[in-house]
């Protein structure tokens, strides 16, 4: 991790522009949510159709409906909003045997972030493997992820994480 | 009225339409006593059926889609509120004033609704069910019934 930001604190580096993101995702799936976060500030607009909720737990209700129309949804929401959306997640997609893109910023992980963010930076990672979600590291897979996501959603019909880490896309 | 007279009531009143029913109660009367194909029974997501028909609505545009919630639900989703309704949604809240499921504890009064949202007024009470069916059955039953009416592809 050798890249900083305007103000010289370190970032992750950086794997892809977010319009080359948003192109892979609009390549693979065909319905968005989620909650903004500033992660995927250049990457939202881009996306559509778009049904963007006031909480986590709902984006993942409305994708969930999606599915029900038959759509492939991605919802895209930061660490803490797993918080709030683990048991619609649990209750709708997982209940249901149905494929779903988790796209998740992994706030607080760097020490300059601010300490609303560190709790989940320490326990976003341990929280989804106790979930047995498919984890998928941005950093590690890069754009080649989204592919991977959803050629193992379509064969397995089973929850996704894409998990990003703050500097991997332009903010 | 009870829950299975209106919630009878409401697809009488709108054939052809696909329904989604919220967890507790209301999907689990429905899915005994009225058994259409053309219903998405929640099993869970508490809370989250608005959102699921909104998801639907508009991923369907097509579709008329009629939501069933009890009251207790309603309150627990209330955010979802936020995402406009798609004209093809209609949204049916059935209202006794307590959490029927979990034994009946009682609930504070809906705010004010929005415009959009029907309430319908039935008496407590529950009639005896068997469990509902699976959800894998649920799953492929409504499925079939999208299918069958073009608005999903697939096996």
């Amino acid at each position: 991790m050798n890249r900083v930001d305007a103000k010289g604190r370190a970032l992750f580096d950086q794997i892809s522009s977010s319009r080359e993101f948003a192109a892979a995702l609009m390549k693979y799936f065909d319905w968005f949510s989620g909650v903004p976060d500033s992660v995927f500030k250049n990457v939202l607009p881009l996306l559509q159709p778009q049904q963007f909720a006031a909480r986590e737990n709902h984006a993942v209700g409305a994708a969930f409906g999606a599915r029900i129309g038959g759509k492939n949804p991605c919802v895209l929401m930061q660490n803490s909003g797993l918080g709030l959306s683990l048991d619609a997640i649990l209750g709708l997609f997982e209940l249901y045997r149905q494929g779903l893109l988790l796209v998740v910023s992994n706030r607080g992980e760097l020490a300059w972030e601010e300490i609303q963010h560190q709790d989940w930076g320490r326990l976003t990672l341990p929280l989804l493997n106790a979930t047995n979600f498919t984890v998928l590291d941005f950093q590690t897979h890069g754009v080649s992820a989204i592919a991977q996501a959803a050629d193992i959603i379509a064969t397995e019909q089973c929850i996704v994480v894409l998990l990003v880490h703050r500097g991997n896309l332009d903010e | 009225m009870n829950r299975v007279e209106a919630i009878k009531d409401i697809y009488t009143r709108h054939v052809g339409s696909f329904f989604v029913l919220s967890n507790g109660l209301t999907a689990r009367e429905a899915a005994h006593f009225i058994d259409q194909p053309n219903s998405f029974y929640l099993l869970h997501g508490m809370g989250e059926s608005l959102a699921v028909a909104i998801g639907l609505a508009s991923s369907q545009p097509q579709l008329s889609v009629v939501l069933i919630e009890g009251d207790g639900n309603t309150l627990m989703g209330m955010a979802a509120w936020s995402m406009t309704p798609p004209s093809n949604l209609t949204y049916y809240v059935l209202a006794n004033g307590i959490f029927e499921t979990t034994g009946g504890q009682p609930l504070p009064a809906l705010p004010c609704l929005p415009p959009w949202c029907m309430v319908v007024p039935i008496e407590p009470g529950k009639a005896e069910t068997p469990n509902p069916p699976s959800p894998t059955d649920i799953w492929h039953t409504s499925q079939a019934w999208l299918r069958q009416h073009g608005f999903v592809k697939g096996e």
